[in-house]
C-alpha cells in the first residue's frame, strides 16, 4: 500500500477564511489508519472548524480534505458512512428519552442490531430513560458517545468530548477511547488540555490561530526503555559541568532556569539517581508527560 | 494493490426516518390547527345555510332589475304629482274660467263690435260720448298733478263714477247686454286707449278725438288685459289680435258675426292662454265643458246632482274633461320611457338635443351630424333619457321604427289608465271633502279674473298614499310573501317596512326635486311638455345622485351576488380559513430546519450518511403532507356541513353552493397554503436563526394576509355602498389574490390559470430552499 492509501484522514493546505484572522490557513494534517491523533489549541484556534469541514458541515475555501481517499465534500455521503462524529456542543432533538434518540438514530443509519449499543450503555452506566434535553453534561457526552460508537464505523471524530467532565469521567472516557483505538478505530480528537491526550495519543498537533505550529509524535518504545528527569542546578557552572559529562543523555536545557531534561536509559537509572546526590543539584523530578515537556519547551523556544 | 472504496450506494431522495421524526415533532400543532379550521368551516357553512341570504338577493333583484320600482319612484312620482296638481288647477281654476270666460267673451265681442258700429254711424253720439265722458276725463287729467301715469289714474277714477256709467249705458244701449263689471272693465280700457292716443297726438285732443278708433283701441286693450292675466305670451296675444281683427272685418262686411265664428274666435283665445304645446288639449277641454254646459245649462249652472249620481252635473263634466286632457298630455311622453334604450355618445342640451360649440356659442343640431357633435368622455356614456329618446335620429342617425313606437305606446297605456283612474278617485275625493265642508286646501283662489294657486305640498301625502300602495304590491310580489311583516332583517336581511319607507322617501325627494327644477326651468322655446320632461329628467338624475352612494346600483349588484359563494369562497377559504394553517406553517417550517440548525440537533441528522438534499426534501415532504391532509380534512368537513346545510336551507342553498364550487374553493385554499409553506420553508432554510426565519417567513406571510384583507374592500366582493375602489391596490401586493374566488364561483378557466401562479411560487420556493441549504455553511 502506498503511503497515501494508508491514510485514514488526509488534509493538505486547507484554507477556510472567516475574516478577522479567524479560520484555517494552510493546515496540513495526516492520520494513519489505526492512529489516535489529537489536536490541541486555544479557544478559537479552528479545531471545531476542521472537524466540521471533514463532516461537510462547513465548506472549505481551498485545499484537500479526504477521508479514506473520499473527498469530504464531493463524496460526503461515503465519508459519513465511515465516520462517526461527536460535536463540541451537544444538543439533542426534543425527544422524550435517550432511548428514543438512539432508536431514531438507528433508523437513520439503517442499523438494526442493538447489541453494541446495549453494551456501551451498560459500560458507561447511562440512564437512557432520561430526557435528553435535561441530561447533565456528563450524561450528554455519554449518550453522544454511545451514538457514535454503536454504529461501529472505522473513524471517530470527537470535538472536545471531555470538556466540563469531572476527573473520574474523564479517565473513563480516556480508557474507553484508548480501548476502541486498540481495537482498530482511527480516532481524531480535539482538546485543550494535555491530560486527555497524554499516554493515549500517537500524535498531537498544536493548532493556533488557524495554523499548525508543531506536532508531537509519541514513541512508546522510548517510554518503555527510558525515563525522563528534569534536573535543576544551583548555578550555571554546575549545570555546564553536568551537561558536559552527560552530553548524549541531555535532551534539552534551559540556562535561565538552570534546568535540563535528561533521558535516562532504564538500565542506568541507579547510577543516575546516585549522582543526583551531589550538592550542586538543587532539585530533580521525573517528567511524566513528555508531551507537556515537549510543548513547554517549544513554547520556551518560541 | 487495489484501493478499497466504499460501494457507491444510491442515496434515496426521501428518508422515511426523517419524515417520521418531523411528523412526531409537529403532530400536535397540526391536529389543533387542522381540527380548529375544519370546525370553523363547518360552523360557518351551517350558519349560512340557516339564513335566507340569497332570497334577499333574488327578491331585490326582482324588485329592481325590471325597473318597475325605479319607474315608480322616478317617473311615477312625477307623473302623479303632475297629474294631481294639474287636475286641481283645472278643476278649480281653468275649468270655471273656461266656461265663464266663454260667456263673457261671446257677449263682449259682438257688443264691442256693435258699439263701434253705432258710434261710427252717429257723429252725434260720438260728440255726446266726447262731451260726457272723454272731456271730463281730459279736464281732470289736466288738473291733476304728478307723473303722467298718476294723472291718468286720478282722472280715470274721477270719470268712472256711477252716474257716468248709467249715462253711458243709456247713450249706448248695446252695452246693456254686458254686466256692470264688464262695462266698467271695458270703459276703463277705453280710457286707457284714449290716454294712449292723447299722448300720441296731443294736438287733436280733446276736440278731435277719434271716438271709434278709441273704442276699437279700448277693445283691443280689453282683450289684451284678459289674455295676459291668464299668462298668454306677447306673441300669442298679437296672434290673437290678428284673428280678432279678421273677425271685426268679417263683422263689418257681413254686418254680423255668426255664433260659429264667435266660438272659433273664443277657441282661438283659449289657445292663446294655453301653455305651449297644449293648445289643442286645452281647446278640446274647453269644447268638452261647453258641450256639457249647453246640453243642460241649468244643471251645469247649478251643479245639480242628477238621479243616481253622487256628484253634481258640472263636477262630472269637469272630471271627464280633466281626465281626457291629462290622458292626452301623459300620452305625449309616457310611452317614451318604454321605447328601447340606446347609449348616448354625444353631449345634449337640457331638451335632449345634440349640441355643437361653434365660435364660442352653443348651437343646437337638428340632424345627425357626427362631425359637429361633441363626444362624451369615455366611460361617461349613459342610457338615453326620455328627452334624448325624442331625438334619437339626431343622436344616432336612425330613428325609432313605427313598430317600436306603437309597442311603446301600447305598453304605456296600462300605466296611463291606472294613473287616470287614480286621478279620478282623487278628484272625487277632493270634491267630496269640499261638499262636506272640509276644504283639503289644495287650492287658493285669487281675486276674480286671475288664476289661483295650487298647494303642491298638500298633494304630496295624497300621492304618497297611492304610490305606497303600488310599492307595497311590488315588494310583496318580489319577495313572494303576503304581508310586509314576513320580510324581516333576520330572515332576508332587510325589514319590509323599512324597505317601504325607503321607497316612500325616495318618492318624496323625487317630487320636491322635480318641483324645484320645474320652477327653475328657464329652457328657452320649450313647450310645457318639454319643460316638464326636462325637469323630470333632471330630478330623476338628482335622485340617483342623492341616493346614499347609489343605493340603487348596490341593490342591483347585491341582487347579482351569490352571498353564499362570497362568504364561503372569499371570506372563509380565501381569508379566515387560511389563518390557522398559516400559523401551523410558519411555526412548523421554522421548527423543521432553522430551529434544528440553531440548537445544533441538525448535527446528529447530518452526521448520518444522508445527503443534505435528502434531509430537506424529506422535511419539505412532511410539511406538504400536512398541508394536503389539512385540505382533505377541510374538504370532508365542508362536504358534510354542506349536506346538513341543504337539509336545513333547502334548494336555495344547494344551488348556491354546488359541490364543484366547493371543490374549487378547497383547491384554491390548498394552493395558497402550498405557496405560503414554500415561502416559510425557504426562509427557514436560508437562516440559521429562528428569529430570522420566523420574522421573515412569518412576516411575509402575514403581510400577504393583511393585504388580502385590505384588498377585499376594493374588490368586487364588497357591495358598492361599502367599497373603496382605491383599496383594490392591495390586491396587487399579495400572492393570495391569485386565488380568485369570483372566478371559482363562475367556474371560469381564469380561476385555474391564476392558480398556476401559486403552484409556480410554491415549486420555486421549495426548489430554492433545497439549493440554498445545499450551499450553506452550517455552524454544527
Amino acid at each position: 500500500m502506498t503511503e497515501k492509501e494508508n491514510l485514514a484522514i488526509h488534509i493538505q493546505d486547507l484554507v477556510k477564511d472567516f475574516g478577522n484572522n479567524r479560520g484555517l490557513f494552510g493546515v496540513c494534517l495526516d492520520v494513519k489508519k489505526g492512529q489516535f491523533v489529537g489536536i490541541m489549541g486555544e479557544n478559537g484556534a479552528g479545531k471545531s472548524t476542521l472537524l466540521r469541514i471533514l463532516m461537510d458541515f462547513v465548506r472549505k475555501d481551498s485545499g484537500t480534505t479526504e477521508v479514506l481517499s473520499h473527498d469530504c465534500r464531493k463524496a460526503s455521503l461515503q465519508v459519513k458512512e465511515l465516520v462517526a462524529y461527536v460535536p463540541g456542543e451537544i444538543n439533542f432533538p426534543d425527544l422524550p428519552s435517550g432511548k428514543d434518540f438512539l432508536r431514531e438514530q438507528m433508523l437513520l443509519y439503517g442499523l438494526k442490531d442493538t447489541e453494541k449499543a446495549d453494551r456501551l450503555i451498560e459500560e458507561l452506566q447511562l440512564d437512557i430513560r432520561a430526557l435528553p434535553k435535561r441530561m447533565s453534561k456528563g450524561m450528554k457526552q455519554k449518550l453522544a458517545l454511545v451514538n457514535a460508537l454503536m454504529i461501529d464505523v472505522p473513524i471517530l471524530l470527537l470535538d472536545e468530548p471531555t470538556t466540563g467532565l469531572d476527573p473520574l469521567m474523564r479517565e473513563r472516557f480516556r480508557q474507553l477511547l484508548s480501548k476502541e483505538n486498540k481495537e482498530g478505530k482511527t480516532i481524531l480528537m480535539t482538546s485543550n488540555t494535555f491530560e486527555d491526550l497524554d499516554g493515549i495519543a500517537d500524535s498531537v498537533y498544536l493548532l493556533s490561530q488557524g495554523r499548525i505550529l508543531d506536532c508531537y509524535h509519541s514513541d512508546s518504545q522510548i517510554l518503555k526503555n527510558y525515563r525522563f528527569y528534569c534536573v535543576g542546578f544551583d548555578d550555571k557552572e554546575s549545570q555546564k559541568r553536568y551537561v558536559d559529562i552527560h552530553k548524549e543523555n541531555i535532551r534539552s536545557l534551559d540556562e535561565n532556569r538552570r534546568e535540563c531534561l535528561v533521558q535516562v536509559p532504564k538500565a542506568e537509572l541507579f547510577s543516575f539517581l546516585s549522582e543526583l546526590e551531589s550538592p550542586t543539584i538543587h532539585y530533580y523530578y521525573e517528567e511524566e508527560s513528555l508531551m507537556e515537556v515537549y510543548f513547554r519547551n517549544r513554547r520556551n523556544r518560541g | 494493490m487495489t484501493t478499497k472504496k466504499t460501494k457507491n450506494k444510491k442515496s434515496p431522495l426521501l428518508s422515511l426516518a426523517i419524515v417520521r421524526e418531523s411528523v412526531r415533532s409537529n403532530w400536535i400543532s397540526f391536529l389543533v390547527t387542522a381540527i380548529g379550521n375544519v370546525l370553523i368551516a363547518i360552523v360557518v357553512i351551517l350558519i349560512l345555510s340557516t339564513l335566507g341570504l340569497n332570497t334577499l338577493q333574488d327578491s331585490l333583484s326582482q324588485l329592481f332589475s325590471n325597473a318597475d320600482m325605479l319607474s315608480l319612484v322616478g317617473q311615477g312620482s312625477f307623473s302623479y304629482y303632475l297629474a294631481y296638481s294639474n287636475a286641481v288647477e283645472l278643476d278649480k281654476g281653468s275649468g270655471p274660467f273656461v266656461t265663464d270666460f266663454k260667456d263673457e267673451f261671446t257677449t263682449l265681442v259682438p257688443v264691442g263690435f256693435q258699439t263701434q258700429e253705432t258710434l261710427e254711424e252717429s257723429p252725434l253720439l260720438q260728440g255726446l260720448v266726447k262731451t260726457m265722458f272723454f272731456n271730463p276725463y281730459y279736464e281732470n287729467y289736466q288738473n291733476a298733478e304728478g307723473t303722467d301715469e298718476e294723472k291718468h289714474q286720478e282722472a280715470k277714477s274721477l270719470a268712472m263714477n256711477e252716474d257716468l256709467l248709467n249715462t253711458i249705458k243709456s247713450l249706448i244701449p248695446d252695452l246693456a247686454f254686458l254686466s256692470n263689471e264688464s262695462i266698467e272693465a271695458f270703459l276703463s280700457c277705453v280710457l286707457d286707449s284714449y290716454h294712449e292716443e292723447m299722448l300720441q297726438n296731443p294736438e287733436s285732443f280733446p276736440d278731435d278725438a277719434d271716438v271709434p278708433s278709441i273704442i276699437e283701441g279700448g277693445m283691443n286693450l280689453s282683450i289684451r288685459s284678459i289674455l295676459s292675466r291668464f299668462g298668454a305670451s306677447e306673441e300669442k296675444i298679437s296672434a290673437f289680435l290678428v284673428e280678432f281683427e279678421k273677425a271685426r272685418t268679417i263683422d263689418k262686411e257681413s254686418g254680423t258675426i255668426t255664433d260659429e265664428q264667435l266660438l272659433n274666435l273664443y277657441y282661438q283665445g283659449i289657445s292663446s292662454i294655453a301653455p305651449k304645446g297644449m293648445e289643442k288639449e286645452l281647446v278640446d277641454f274647453a269644447k268638452a265643458l261647453i258641450a256639457s254646459k249647453e246640453s243642460n245649462p241649468d244643471a251645469y249652472e247649478n251643479n245639480t246632482v242628477l238621479e243616481g249620481q253622487e256628484f253634481g252635473y258640472r263636477d262630472e263634466a269637469l272630471f271627464a274633461a280633466i281626465e281626457d286632457l291629462l290622458s292626452s298630455m301623459m300620452g305625449q311622453f309616457a310611452y317614451l320611457s318604454k321605447l328601447p334604450d340606446f347609449t348616448v355618445y354625444y353631449l345634449t342640451d337640457d331638451l335632449g338635443r345634440p349640441i355643437a360649440r361653434e365660435e364660442g356659442k352653443e348651437v343646437v343640431l337638428t340632424s345627425y351630424d357626427p362631425e359637429r357633435m361633441i363626444p362624451v368622455a369615455d366611460g361617461m356614456y349613459v342610457s338615453a333619457n326620455i328627452l334624448q329618446k325624442q331625438h334619437k335620429y339626431e343622436l344616432t342617425g336612425t330613428d325609432y321604427t313605427e313598430e317600436e313606437i306603437q309597442t311603446a305606446k301600447e305598453e304605456s297605456q296600462e300605466e296611463i289608465r291606472q294613473l287616470i283612474g287614480d286621478v279620478d278617485s282623487f278628484l272625487r275625493d277632493m270634491v267630496r271633502q269640499e261638499n262636506a265642508g272640509k276644504d283639503p286646501g289644495y287650492y287658493t283662489p285669487a281675486e276674480s279674473g286671475a288664476m289661483g294657486e295650487v298647494h303642491g305640498e298638500k298633494l304630496v301625502p295624497v300621492i304618497l298614499d297611492v304610490l305606497k300602495r303600488q310599492a307595497q304590491e311590488q315588494i310583496l310580489e318580489a319577495f313572494d310573501v303576503s304581508s310586509l311583516d314576513e320580510i324581516g332583517k333576520d330572515k332576508q336581511g332587510v325589514s319590509g317596512t323599512q324597505l317601504l319607507e325607503f321607497v316612500q322617501n325616495q318618492c318624496v325627494g323625487a317630487i320636491y326635486s322635480y318641483e324645484t327644477y320645474l320652477g327653475d326651468n328657464t329652457t328657452v322655446g320649450a313647450s310645457a311638455i318639454e319643460a316638464m320632461m326636462s325637469s323630470m329628467v333632471k330630478a330623476s338624475q338628482s335622485i340617483l345622485d342623492n341616493l346614499p352612494a347609489s343605493v340603487e346600483k348596490s341593490f342591483l349588484e347585491l341582487s347579482e351576488m351569490n352571498m353564499y359563494g362570497i362568504f364561503i369562497g372569499i371570506m372563509f377559504f380565501g381569508l379566515a380559513g387560511l389563518l390557522l394553517p398559516m400559523v401551523f406553517t410558519i411555526l412548523t417550517a421554522n421548527e423543521l430546519v432553522a430551529q434544528k440548525v440553531e440548537n445544533g440537533s441538525m448535527a446528529f441528522t447530518l452526521s448520518a450518511p444522508v445527503r443534505r438534499r435528502t434531509v430537506l426534501f424529506s422535511k419539505a415532504f412532511s410539511l406538504l403532507l400536512a398541508m394536503v391532509l389539512m385540505s382533505l380534512l377541510l374538504l370532508c368537513g365542508s362536504l358534510v356541513a354542506r349536506t346538513i346545510g341543504i337539509a336545513v336551507g333547502g334548494e336555495d342553498f344547494q344551488s348556491a353552493l354546488p359541490i364543484g364550487m366547493l371543490l374549487r374553493f378547497v383547491l384554491g385554499n390548498f394552493l395558497c397554503m402550498f405557496s405560503i409553506s414554500g415561502i416559510c420553508f425557504l426562509s427557514s432554510s436560508c437562516f440559521s436563526k429562528t428569529k430570522y426565519a420566523l420574522g421573515i417567513g412569518g412576516g411575509i406571510t402575514i403581510f400577504f394576509l393583511v393585504c388580502a384583507i385590505l384588498g377585499l374592500f376594493g374588490g368586487p366582493a364588497m357591495p358598492s355602498t361599502i367599497r373603496i375602489e382605491a383599496m383594490d391596490f392591495f390586491n396587487y401586493l399579495t400572492i393570495l389574490s391569485f386565488y380568485d374566488a369570483s372566478s371559482a364561483m363562475a367556474n371560469s378557466p381564469v380561476f385555474y390559470y391564476k392558480l398556476i401562479a401559486l403552484l409556480g411560487i410554491g415549486i420555486l420556493t421549495y426548489l430554492s430552499s433545497f439549493l440554498v441549504f445545499e450551499k450553506k455553511d452550517l455552524p454544527l
